[in-house]
């Protein structure tokens, strides 16, 4: 038989599995098994609230209380935050804000000496940040606060913490769920700063009913635009 | 050369000699095709790409294991004012009107600082010679700002001894005072501060010119120097000739139909080129109404002016004076006879150009560069005067620069030789380097060469400072009071951003330190020199108006309307003349091959020095983002060489890259060759400033220094005696072949360039007159159908819809939108051996075509950044959506979800997308080898290795990118919302009915800066906003849209030329 001819070459199977593709199959059950825990372990610690660092409390230089300033004194949020209308930054007030009153009032209290040897020596007060967004996030509180979003929606209950501490993930999907959603966080702009609002007891209405009133009112963008990547990274 | 392939003929255009010849010859270019060219897996650390691979599967699962335990935030701290300054917002931007003075003119310019951080320089509309623009030198000199080689001391270095040592002003006003006292005292019989020598820049300031005075006044012995490399002494003394006085010459371009340069480069050059710029550009705006101004460019190197100009004859440097002779001789005014009779072809395009000239009276202008003598630029003026162009096109005002720069360094240098100088003082500069000062120091008596005491203040530490004893360091011009004027006069006040970052004096603080002031506050400095003149009574208000404004109203010089009173010298023509002869000789013979003589002949070539485009005369060598910049004639990086033509290399046998060695005058030096089509046959042109010996980490030893061939007799134009290639090669990087558009299709494309006389590819262009006769002109379909792959999900127009204008009729490829672009967004540097792998970071880039012949080619500008596609293809294979649209039309980059495929890259048909492929800011450009710092975590990584002060120009506005992913232009989504914010405060507060943004309120950085305001950014939902009435012009298309349709949202506008109509032979001989 001529070794070149076609016709009568001996039949060649077209599949032909190496003997180690045996294992294949077990190797992928063990895979996939593996990925069955490994996953969900992955999901759930990367959501979980040490992660998202919820209820971060750092010790701040000065004790400052909130819960005393704001609910027993009553004082405005803007009378220390006094930019978070008109720009990006809430900025922290400067030590002459506290001075304002604390020039005449508990003049001795050692918790303040930070405070008076910032004022006379013109040194800043190292605050720890408890609100801390990744750098590629730009937030800005003025934006939110012309549409009716309160301090308290991200904020929480700041006239109930004597010590601040992070009380929303701040992930993105946990903005997202307001910029899909606006209407169910708005309130009229003279609301804003009210820690305790609730558009029942306030208004009379339901609090979607308000807000999708509000969104008109504000203008609040549809949720196309609220959720494009360009609004919140640059 | 042998002819194009006559499928490529017509309008195509070629990037790089080496992709015209791969298209002749009908193959693809080997290198072009290769995106990520030069790509060696040993960047990864000495492994293979499997083992690399397979490291990197271990690492992620092992850290997947620990995931909740490595990853904590960083703990920061919020540092509040104590007492917050009135009008202060923290994390807002303030704008600031100040100035930056380079060559003795100021340039006006708004700074923006965050949080008293000074990040990025604007022009400023009020100032006559910004008009809202800055340039690509003037952007790029906030960085030195933040330069960590910045000199941070008072340096002072003991006679004998080779280093300095860390000294302190106070030790150094002590020093000043004894030697002061010395000089006052002096010798019997002498006049009080002989010995004493100052070395100033050129400058217009008047509180300089004031000091300067009062020094003089002072000091009667001491001697007052000028002194500047790229100085302007012939155009001063040529209008000494003419007028009999120095005059300044202000061009209106605007005011002229015909414009003539003479090695003039006035887009690219000039003092004043913004102003020059936006006054040419307006006679191209009329282009649409069927006017347009034409631009005749007679020149030896291809300059920005010559790569715009409608008709352009290259010239050797030396025949540039026979070319305006003869001109003058048509044009009927008195010259010596000149003849262009070895350029064939030159004779007759002289006399058309006279012709155009003459019927364009009272709307023509000529000009004549700095590098011609003075009696070239004498007769220029008469020419001007016989075009009725006084007045008109061209006004005069006093002149500030004593046009004596080359003979005070001379005379400088001669008092020192003569062993008469006791102290030298430097004001900034660095006369060592540029102008070849030589001089030792010596504690005891002076002896030849010898100097007692030489200070130096400088920005940085540099030649000059290493010479001398004293280094000051000089605080930067955002750092200190001072003042200067404009090209028409216009004084600005220097206001400072920020207090000095290493307690740095400016010159006027020194000056008053050396009058023995105690108070040298140079608030006050300035505003004594100021008092008398503006304001009259209220100085206080008209102080605080003009630092408001960044110029004081109305202080620009009275032009003046003089007549031309003298002759010209006939000898310094002559002198050309001769010249001309001895190559003559040769070059005048009729056959092709004897065209170019010999290499042995002397006087074959000649020399023309030039200022370079990134490193200007040296001063910017420690500016890593001018340093990346492609020059944008011959796209180098990172480089000079000798720019030499096709023919003169191909005569000679050089390649791109051979090392030769050009002789002078018994000066000799060595530089790579880079052959630049358009630069006259005969001509070497060298830039300056390169090869710098004591700088900082960035520029220390890039390039050649070309001083050492300059002698100072003849600043720009040399005759050469001998150029002789050594054998050696050197490596040259050039942008020009990389991110090409047309690699994949290389070959078909000659299919689609279709028949001759169309538009390319990526080029639509044409003449005034074809377009006067056919307003579809530039309109054509490349498939003739609809080809739609999907319904777009959204018209993308939701509120706005963004989209971009840019005329490429109005580019003259000046460069300063890319760096506005770096300095607005963060961009990297990456250095020279990683741009040779195209790995450049540039978001926006300036891409440069040739047409025609290599001897004298067309050019075209292309500014090509993302055009923002709504069907773009680069999300269409991102796999995890990290590049998607936005609701008004961005193609918007996800930095944190990338992961770094660069498959949007590769599907990018316009090749704009950059890929991190290290942690660009923490590395040194310098760097060589592969050591990258890549193994720390990566987004820690920056924050522990980013030097600190070379952070402090970051825009806070936009994220700084970490290695591994890709990034690209983002229509400058900041600044958008910025406007769309800032729109919806004012609507919340009720100070405005709408709550859109209106047009002109989104401003991106390139379209801001750019000189001729050819690129246009706005709402196309507006149909009445600029930009809708740019796209729905005749001229308007989007490129490759009719191939891939691709819908970009820039579009571009066709380049229309005005070549007379009798026509002139373009190509010679």
């Amino acid at each position: 038989m001529p070794p070149d001819d076609p016709d009568n070459a001996p039949p060649v199977s077209l599949v032909q599995f190496p003997r180690w593709a045996n294992y294949l199959l077990p190797a992928c059950v063990l895979a996939a098994i593996g990925l069955g825990t490994y996953l969900p372990t992955l999901a759930i610690l990367g959501l979980s609230p040490s992660t998202t660092n919820v209820g971060y409390r750092p010790t701040q230089p000065v004790p400052f209380d909130h819960a005393l300033h704001v609910k027993a004194l009553g004082i405005d949020c803007r009378y220390c935050h006094s930019t978070v209308q008109d720009a990006a930054f809430a900025a922290l007030p400067p030590t002459q804000t506290c001075m304002n009153c604390h020039a005449a009032i508990k003049t001795d209290s050692p918790l303040l000496e930070p405070v008076r040897r910032s004022f006379a020596e013109g040194t800043p007060i190292p605050w720890k940040k408890v609100h801390d967004l990744p750098d590629y996030a730009y937030f800005n509180h003025a934006a939110h606060l012309a549409k009716g979003v309160g301090c308290a929606s991200c904020h929480g209950a700041i006239d109930d913490m004597p010590q601040v501490f992070q009380s929303q993930p701040l992930s993105m999907g946990w903005c997202l769920d307001c910029h899909r959603q606006p209407e169910l966080h708005l309130r009229p702009r003279d609301q804003i700063t009210n820690m305790s609002w609730n558009a029942e007891s306030e208004t009379g209405r339901v609090q979607r009913e308000l807000s999708l009133l509000l969104k008109r009112e504000y203008n609040v963008a549809d949720d196309v635009f609220m959720t494009s990547c360009s609004t919140c990274h640059r | 050369m042998p002819s194009l392939n006559p499928e490529l003929e017509g309008r195509t255009y070629w990037r790089s000699l080496a992709q015209r010849a791969a298209a002749e010859s009908g193959h693809g270019c080997a290198d072009l095709g290769d995106e990520f060219a030069a790509y060696e897996p040993p960047a990864a650390g000495g492994h293979t790409r499997r083992q690399f691979l397979s490291l990197m599967a271990a690492a992620m699962g092992l850290a997947g294991l620990t995931l909740p335990g490595c990853r904590r935030w960083p703990e920061q701290e919020v540092l509040p004012f104590a007492s917050r300054p009135e009008g202060i917002s923290p994390g807002e931007a303030l704008w600031y009107a100040t100035m930056i003075e380079r060559d003795g003119v100021a340039l006006g310019v708004l700074a923006r600082s965050y949080d008293g951080r000074p990040i990025k320089l604007e022009g400023n509309p009020a100032h006559p010679d910004s008009l809202g623009a800055a340039d690509a030198l003037t952007q790029a000199s906030i960085l030195d700002l933040y330069d960590p080689d910045r000199s941070r001391a008072v340096l002072l270095r003991a006679a004998g001894q080779a280093q300095p040592r860390i000294s302190s002003w106070d030790h150094f006003r002590t020093d000043l005072r004894q030697r002061l006292d010395a000089l006052r005292a002096g010798p019997p019989g002498s006049r009080s501060g002989e010995g004493l020598v100052i070395l100033s820049q050129v400058t217009a300031s008047p509180t300089i010119t004031r000091l300067r005075e009062q020094f003089e006044q002072s000091w009667p012995g001491a001697v007052w120097r000028t002194f500047a490399p790229l100085h302007r002494d012939h155009e001063v003394q040529g209008s000494e000739l003419a007028f009999g006085q120095p005059l300044r010459t202000q061009l209106d371009l605007a005011a002229a139909q015909v414009i003539a340069c003479f090695d003039a480069d006035l887009l690219g050059g000039h003092p004043s080129r913004q102003r020059l710029a936006r006054g040419w550009s307006a006679g191209r705006d009329s282009g649409d109404q069927g006017r347009m101004n034409r631009l005749y460019v007679v020149e030896s190197a291809m300059t920005l002016t010559g790569s715009v100009a409608d008709h352009r004859l290259p010239l050797p440097p030396s025949q540039i004076a026979a070319a305006v002779a003869q001109l003058a001789g048509h044009l009927g005014v008195a010259a010596p006879a000149a003849s262009l009779s070895p350029h064939p072809g030159g004779d007759r395009w002289i006399a058309q150009l006279a012709s155009d000239l003459l019927a364009h009276q009272g709307q023509a202008v000529i000009a004549v560069g700095p590098a011609q003598p003075p009696a070239v630029h004498a007769l220029a003026h008469a020419i001007n005067q016989r075009l009725a162009a006084f007045g008109h096109a061209v006004r005069f005002t006093e002149e500030p620069d004593r046009g004596r720069a080359a003979p005070d360094l001379a005379d400088a240098q001669q008092r020192i030789d003569a062993g008469q100088v006791h102290t030298l003082v430097m004001l900034g500069g660095n006369p060592v380097f540029d102008g070849g000062l030589k001089f030792t120091i010596s504690d005891t008596a002076a002896g030849p060469g010898h100097v007692g005491a030489a200070i130096h203040l400088g920005t940085h530490y540099n030649e000059s400072s290493a010479a001398s004893t004293w280094h000051l360091p000089q605080a930067h011009e955002l750092e200190c009071w001072g003042d200067g004027r404009a090209w028409d006069g216009t004084i600005s006040i220097q206001q400072p951003l920020i207090l000095p970052l290493f307690g740095g004096r400016s010159v006027i603080e020194l000056l008053a330190m050396l009058a023995g002031e105690s108070a040298t506050d140079g608030r006050l400095l300035v505003q004594q020199t100021l008092r008398p003149m503006i304001g009259g009574v209220d100085f206080d208000g008209a102080w605080r108006q003009a630092l408001r404004d960044g110029v004081v109203a109305g202080s620009a010089w009275p032009t003046t309307r003089p007549g031309v009173t003298r002759a010209v010298p006939a000898e310094e023509f002559e002198e050309r003349r001769k010249m001309n002869e001895e190559r003559g000789g040769v070059v005048g013979s009729s056959a092709r091959s004897s065209f170019f003589v010999p290499r042995s002949s002397p006087h074959v070539l000649e020399v023309l020095f030039i200022a370079d485009s990134s490193v200007h005369d040296g001063r910017f060598a420690n500016n890593g983002w001018l340093q990346e910049m492609p020059d944008p004639v011959t796209q180098l990086v990172w480089d000079n060489a000798a720019l030499m033509s096709v023919t003169d290399t191909q005569r000679l046998g050089l390649a791109l890259g051979d090392m030769v060695e050009l002789q002078a005058g018994g000066r000799t030096l060595r530089m790579p060759v880079m052959i630049q089509p358009g630069v006259a046959a005969g001509t070497v042109v060298l830039p300056m400033g390169y090869g710098r010996r004591v700088v900082g980490r960035v520029g220390l030893g890039v390039g050649h220094d070309v001083y050492p061939l300059r002698p100072a007799t003849q600043p720009y134009i040399l005759a050469l005696d001998m150029l002789r290639r050594t054998g050696e090669r050197y490596d040259l990087v050039m942008t020009q072949e990389h991110h090409l558009i047309d690699a994949q299709g290389f070959r078909a494309r000659a299919q689609r360039a279709g028949k001759p006389n169309e538009s390319g590819l990526l080029i639509h262009d044409g003449t005034l007159d074809d377009y006067r006769g056919n307003q579809d002109l530039f309109q054509h379909k490349g498939h003739g159908i609809a080809l739609k792959l999907f319904d777009p999900p959204h018209a993308f127009n939701e509120p706005h819809a963004w989209g971009m204008a840019i005329d490429l009729n109005k580019c003259i490829g000046c460069n300063a939108c890319l760096v506005a672009c770096q300095a607005e967004n963060n961009v990297p540097i990456v250095g020279k051996q990683e741009v040779a792998r195209h790995r450049e970071m540039h978001w926006l880039r300036v891409d440069r075509y040739y047409k025609g012949d290599t001897e004298n080619p067309q050019v075209v500008h292309q500014p090509l950044a993302c055009v923002h596609c709504e069907t773009a293809p680069c999300e269409q294979v991102c796999p995890v959506a990290a590049t998607v649209h936005d609701s008004e039309g961005l193609n918007t980059m996800v930095y944190n979800r990338c992961i770094g495929t660069r498959y949007c890259s590769n599907n990018c048909p316009y090749k704009v997308r950059r890929f991190n492929y290290f942690d660009w800011h923490s590395r040194s450009p310098r760097t060589t080898g592969d050591t990258p710092p890549w193994l720390g975590i990566p987004d820690r990584q920056q924050a522990q290795r980013v030097d600190k002060l070379a952070a402090m120009v970051f825009n806070p506005e936009v994220t700084v990118r970490m290695r591994g992913v890709m990034e690209k232009c983002t229509y400058c989504t900041q600044r958008i919302q910025a406007a769309r914010i800032g729109a919806k405060l004012e609507h919340a507060a009720g100070r405005r009915q709408e709550e859109t943004v209106r047009d002109g309120e989104v401003v991106p950085a390139c379209a801001g800066t750019c000189p001729t305001q050819a690129i246009v950014f706005g709402d196309l939902n507006d149909p009445k906003s600029k930009v809708s009435r740019l796209h729905a012009n005749a001229r308007a298309y989007g490129m490759l849209d009719d191939l891939l349709a691709l819908r970009p949202r820039t579009q571009y506008l066709a380049k229309l030329r005005h070549p007379a109509v009798s026509g002139i032979k373009e190509t010679h001989p």
